[in-house]
């Protein structure tokens, strides 16, 4: 039985050819197969062709992995698959990872949104103050001054 | 600049640690009501709860000075504990604590003043008004000593279909003259009053054992001649007999209460018998209703490194992940304490019999140690 690839095109109009297996690590994906048999091209509106090739390398890596030697991967190859995803990660720039966790979000890939979620909690969230993280995420103050006051003094000792 | 959809934002928060939580209510109105929400608190809980970062809580640690250090925690794998203030810290009360954390959540009593349910890692406490047992104590001061009513342990667990959370007192009856074998109290947090449920348990109670929880249900050890396990189900708040415990009826058990203990390991009930120079530690399998053993403790081995025999059966805490450094493959750890020594945590890697010290503070020479997972959880 000869491989299935599937045709994704891109916001800006960039065109990729997957394997099936990989693009079907996207639980969107297969219903956009569904509703569009006619045409062999699934366009993705909403992301870019530089994040939709991240988007793939990560797919086609997950993939070989979860294909291995009877199904089952043994846990050196998950040890390796867990650094790969960290230097995957530590490569991007904050828009890139801010985007690719929009598209893993679209495109609902558990694996690569958990991966993303977790990596910007601990990098950009974790350890910083109320300040840095509004700046990180552009999230405008709500607050007036007294109200923060009083949301700062509640949990005073978690500031410390 | 680049911003994202909330409810991304909400995933990304639910993997972050109680302290920067509580710090980021400070952030927006959006995200305090985000922080707030049971529903996120329930997904940050889970997120801790497979991350595997379990602490453990010290109640009532004795220092050296003779002063009672009311709360402290540990996160397992650091090497020192974190004091956490309480306001009822002059009082100076030794509190017991219910031996499981539920949702990250411990109840403090005390036989002869109203307790506490506490969220030691975000300092929320609410109290827990006297029970009739408690108020019977008190009205009947140094009298009811005199009656040989031993001290129960107060049960702590949740409704898993309403998420109700329930303290539960469950005590012999006959010796403060009530009929019926045993008396039920159950917290209701929603009238912030106690209640009795009867009936209650079938069988009296063997003493002294603290009651565990596990998956909705409360279990007790029973007083008969061939030990039994009671469960009293936390929705339906009925009772019933679930198995005889594996152990051999042992008429010298009234002697020494100590001998056995129940908790939760991994969800399923566990309970454990020390024998001899052995503490076997016995699974329960609810689907075909027998006892499978899981482990055993060498005592020989562990009162080398207590420098001393234990009195009690040891109380295994929980079972953590591991790796065996020959085999370099996954395991599970036992995690347990004397009750005696309670400040001495030891592992045991069951594959290897291998022990390794997992203390507190040397300081402490007496505690209640509970182990839970940190939660912004509150009732």
């Amino acid at each position: 039985m000869s491989k299935k690839n599937i045709v994704l095109k891109s916001s800006n109009g960039i065109i990729f050819e997957v394997e099936e297996a990989v693009a079907l690590q996207s639980e969107t994906i297969p219903y956009m197969i569904e509703d569009d048999c006619a045409n062999d091209t699934i366009p993705l509106a909403n992301v870019t062709g530089d994040i939709l090739a991240l988007v793939i390398e990560y797919c086609k890596k997950h993939v070989v992995v979860a294909d291995g030697d009877g199904g089952g991967s043994s846990s050196s190859s998950q040890e390796d698959l867990k650094n790969w995803d960290a230097q995957f990660m530590n490569d991007l720039d904050q828009s890139k990872i801010f985007n690719l966790l929009l598209a893993a979000d679209f495109l609902n890939i558990k694996t690569l949104f958990d991966l993303t979620c977790q990596f910007v909690a601990d990098t950009m969230i974790k350890g910083k103050s109320v300040e840095e993280v509004r700046r990180t995420l552009n999230i405008e103050k709500d607050y007036t001054s007294e109200e923060e006051a009083k949301a700062r003094q509640e949990n005073e000792w978690a500031f410390k | 600049m680049e911003s994202l959809p909330h409810h991304i934002v909400e995933r990304i928060l639910e993997r972050l640690e109680v302290k920067p939580l509580l710090r980021f209510k400070a952030v927006s109105k959006q995200w305090r009501s985000t922080i707030e929400s049971p529903f996120f608190q329930e997904r940050q809980l889970k997120h801790r709860q497979q991350s595997g970062d379990p602490d453990v809580l010290m109640v009532s640690a004795w220092r050296g000075s003779g002063k009672i250090e009311s709360l402290s925690t540990l996160v397992l794998g650091s090497s020192s504990s974190v004091k956490i203030p309480t306001p009822w810290e002059e009082e100076d009360t030794q509190y017991l604590v219910s031996f499981n954390s539920c949702d990250g959540l411990v109840c403090l009593y005390n036989p002869l003043v109203s307790g506490f349910v506490v969220n030691p890692a975000t300092r929320w406490h609410r109290p827990l008004p006297l029970c009739g047992l408690q108020q019977l104590m008190v009205d009947l001061g140094n009298s009811y000593f005199e009656l040989g009513h031993a001290l129960f342990k107060l049960g702590f667990g949740k409704d898993k279909f309403t998420g109700t959370y329930k303290p539960v007192w469950l005590y012999n009856s006959a010796e403060i003259g009530r009929e019926n074998a045993t008396t039920c109290e159950v917290f209701d947090f929603s009238t912030n009053a106690w209640r009795y449920v009867t009936p209650a348990a079938p069988y009296r109670l063997a003493v002294c054992a603290d009651p565990a929880f596990v998956d909705g249900s409360l279990y007790w050890f029973t007083d008969c001649e061939e030990t039994k396990v009671v469960s009293l189900d936390l929705h339906t708040e009925a009772f019933q007999v679930l198995s005889k415990a594996p152990f051999a009826a042992n008429p010298h058990r009234k002697d020494n209460p100590y001998e056995i203990v129940m908790c939760n390991l991994d969800n399923r009930l566990c309970v454990s018998e020390k024998k001899g120079s052995n503490q076997v530690i016995w699974s329960f399998n609810a689907g075909n209703k027998t006892w499978d053993k899981i482990c055993s403790i060498d005592l020989d081995i562990t009162s080398i490194f207590y420098n001393s025999p234990t009195l009690c059966a040891f109380l295994p805490l929980a079972l953590l992940d591991g790796k065996n450094k020959k085999t370099k493959k996954k395991n599970k750890n036992l995690l347990f304490y004397d009750l005696v020594k309670g400040r001495e945590l030891l592992t045991l890697d069951p594959e290897n019999s291998s022990f390794v010290y997992v203390a507190f503070d040397a300081e402490h020479f007496f505690g209640y140690p509970v182990f839970y997972f940190q939660s912004l959880i509150s009732i």
